[in-house]
């Protein structure tokens, strides 16, 4: 009896110091978005602010491209996601379910993507995009994206499609739906979880995607958050700490609200495909 | 037979598709540069079409010399309508050198960029691709216009120059002048006195230096101080490539020093992950006594950045002297910054007016921006400028013609990478003098022969 109220104070401590180590760097970055330019110099960098300034917010907010990122990161991110969504669920479903003669191969070759490193396809890809005048447009960063994004989603969604059973699937046939209605009212609904999986796991990557934005975009117009940040960094590796936080602070939360909202769905569909039912 | 025509299909389509690839590599060279056009040389009739070039810029869109060139070519926009020019850029270094290299990899080089006298840059002089700006500046009557260190700085080893200087820095040691009082401390004018200083520092439980422990080069100056002392830039030219070696006294000078420096805690706490604004603050802030960086920061620590503490109390000293050094007191780091390119195949009459328009008009716009400019040319007291501008114009007009190199831009980059993370771990303590100086003869052995070929 004793054992178990002993173990679970040990837990509740340990996981209350996790929490503490997990959280606390978020809201410092939170609580130096509101310092002076003079906290920064004279003062620890771990007090708090000798007073709460909105300047670092007005700042950002003034030098003015701060939306424009903001708002190219989300067109980049959610056209990517709904791409990435798309195909690899159909991929999958081909694969795992239709049952062709290439099917473990045609697995193995997607899966064989999670292989290259992204550096190696810049100069290439630069010149292909170059050509086809698609340099410099949001485009050219979704199509890599997705590109990289695929094999390892793929394999996230035929790892779930081994757990649905083939029994439901022949019913289904049996009441006389079609391949598109088996897949769109059935196997896509049913894949709710991995799709959030797919979703969340995704979304950080594509939301900090730096090199190819780096290399496409040459316009500030295109620009997407993360090159936009570096808008910060000056001369000899100067830097303006406080308009640099509040903007972390302000592009975070987008990633965090989906954390918050899907966290749940995430650990289950991660959890999902593990074990065939 | 079912599965032959599987396998044909299969074969045929590779074959169709390594055409397809083969086709568009083949095609990369000539279709680009005629995209390219953009800046190139074009008929007489084509005039008024609007040209855009591009200048890709190592210092960040917002950095004094960007917004001073990007100033004048609007002015220059106004008389020659055809003419845009375009800038984009980032002050991270790192992420700048990669989208370049990847444009000119493309074939898609900018117009104008930013680029030191390096390897790099000599590969491309070799292939033709950049204009001689020696010649160019010649052309044009303007090579005397320039201080003579300022286009020293920017030539390769045989003299030749394929950059332009916008930028201009001495380095020096600030220091806090009501410490060095309080502690009845006078600027040190050896490197004896400087290691006496940073101790009355630290007895007195003050921190003696503030340096930038993060981006390696401030450490690095440190590392090349007594060397340059010693043999000018004779040992770093020899030590390179292994003709030297880091065991002969100049290089263990340098080593001992910083270990010294490091170890004995002159240095502030965790300096090897202080960045550059961290560091400057620190100093700014009065935590330190100490702080050296070169000339382009004086407009922040003229009196209106600073708090009431720190007004009128922020002086410098030049680098310190030792017995029997080689250079004189008013040789030390001197430097015109990263100079800019200009692409050969984009360089017609309209950019060579323009760089004209750029010489006359640069010194005085930039200096107004309380900066130093590699012309021959100074603000006078009328300007009002604050007190520690005027200083420093003296004092860049008082320096000698001997200017030490960064060690940074002299060796190979492998061995310069090791180098930089090592000396942090010398500073700490991590290694003895004796084993660094094997460390870094041995890297030089295994990379310098790859390198300068």
């Amino acid at each position: 009896m004793n054992y178990s109220r002993y173990s679970k104070a040990f837990l509740a401590v340990i996981s209350f110091a996790l929490l503490i180590i997990q959280v606390y760097p978020l809201v410092w970055v939170f609580i130096s978005s509101f310092k002076a330019p003079t906290d920064f110099s004279s003062s620890n960098p771990l007090s708090l602010p000798s007073k709460f300034t909105f300047e670092n917010y007005l700042s950002v907010w003034r030098k003015g491209n701060l939306g424009t990122y903001f708002s190219n990161s989300l067109i980049v991110a959610v056209t990517t996601i709904v791409l990435v969504i798309l195909f690899s669920a159909m991929a999958a479903f081909v694969i795992e379910k239709m049952r062709f003669k290439w099917a473990q191969s045609v697995l193995f070759l997607f899966l064989c993507g999670i292989m290259i490193p992204i550096q190696v396809v810049l100069i290439p890809l630069f010149i292909l995009y170059n050509k086809t005048g698609i340099i410099n447009t949001l485009t050219s960063l979704i199509l890599p994206q997705v590109g990289f994004a695929l094999p390892i989603s793929i394999y996230l969604f035929v790892s779930f499609y081994k757990y649905i059973s083939n029994e439901i699937m022949e019913a289904a046939v049996m009441d006389g739906c079609g391949i598109y209605q088996v897949f769109w009212r059935m196997i896509f609904p049913l894949s709710r979880n991995t799709i959030v999986t797919v979703v969340v796991m995704n979304l950080i990557f594509i939301w900090n995607e730096f090199i190819f934005a780096n290399t496409f975009i040459h316009d500030l117009s295109s620009r997407t958050i993360p090159v936009g940040l570096m808008d910060y960094i000056g001369q000899y590796g100067l830097t303006d700490w406080g308009a640099t936080y509040a903007a972390i602070s302000i592009t975070t939360i987008p990633t965090m609200l989906v954390y918050f909202i899907f966290n749940k769905s995430v650990i289950s569909g991660m959890t999902a495909g593990a074990t065939k039912g | 037979m079912k599965a032959y025509g599987k396998w044909l299909i299969l074969a045929l389509s590779l074959v169709v598709l390594t055409a397809l690839v083969s086709a568009c590599g083949g095609g990369s060279n000539t279709g680009s540069t005629a995209e390219n056009g953009s800046g190139a040389p074009e008929n007489a009739g084509q005039k008024a079409e609007k040209k855009t070039y591009k200048w890709f810029v190592a210092r960040g869109v917002d950095s004094p010399p960007a917004v001073t060139v990007k100033e004048i070519a609007d002015e220059f926009s106004k008389t020659h309508p055809e003419f845009e020019l375009v800038l984009e850029g980032t002050g991270d270094r790192p992420s700048y050198l990669q989208k370049l290299r990847t444009l000119i990899a493309s074939n898609e080089m900018p117009a104008m960029f930013d680029t030191d006298p390096d390897a790099y840059a000599s590969k491309l002089i070799e292939k033709g691709k950049l204009v001689d700006t020696k010649k160019l500046l010649q052309d044009l009557g303007k090579y005397d216009a320039f201080r003579p260190v300022a286009l020293q700085y920017q030539q390769f080893a045989d003299g030749s120059m394929y950059t332009l200087p916008i930028e201009y820095g001495i380095e020096v040691f600030w220091y806090n002048i009501k410490m060095f009082k309080d502690l009845g401390l006078q600027p040190p004018k050896t490197f004896d006195e400087f290691l006496k200083v940073a101790e009355t520092f630290k007895q007195n439980g003050i921190t003696p230096i503030a340096v930038d422990g993060k981006d390696k080069w401030p450490v690095l100056r440190y590392l090349a101080f007594e060397p340059f002392r010693m043999t000018g830039n004779d040992f770093i030219e020899n030590v390179k490539q292994g003709k030297a070696s880091f065991k002969d006294p100049a290089g263990m000078a340098g080593i001992n020093l910083v270990h010294e420096l490091g170890t004995n805690g002159y240095f502030q706490q965790g300096f090897s992950s202080t960045d550059y604004t961290a560091a400057r603050d620190l100093f700014l802030a009065g935590k330190t006594g100490i702080y050296y960086m070169g000339s382009w920061e004086t407009m922040n620590f003229s009196n209106d950045k600073l708090s009431a503490d720190m007004k009128d109390n922020i002086g410098f000293f030049r680098l310190p002297m030792m017995e029997g050094a080689k250079t004189a007191e008013n040789d030390y780091f001197i430097n015109s910054g990263i100079g800019v390119a200009f692409n050969q195949e984009t360089f017609d009459d309209t950019m060579k007016e323009f760089v004209k328009f750029l010489l006359e008009k640069y010194p005085e716009a930039y200096t107004k921006k309380g900066q130093f400019s590699p012309f021959n040319y100074s603000l006078d007291q009328a300007q009002g400028m604050p007190e520690v501008f005027y200083k420093i114009q003296d004092e860049i007009a008082k320096s000698g013609s001997v200017f030490a190199v960064p060690w940074d831009t002299r060796l190979d980059p492998a061995t310069n990478e090791l180098l930089g993370n090592e000396l942090n771990a010398l500073a700490l303590g991590a290694h003895t003098p004796d084993d660094f100086a094997d460390l870094m003869d041995q890297a030089i052995k295994e990379n310098a022969p790859k390198y300068f070929k």
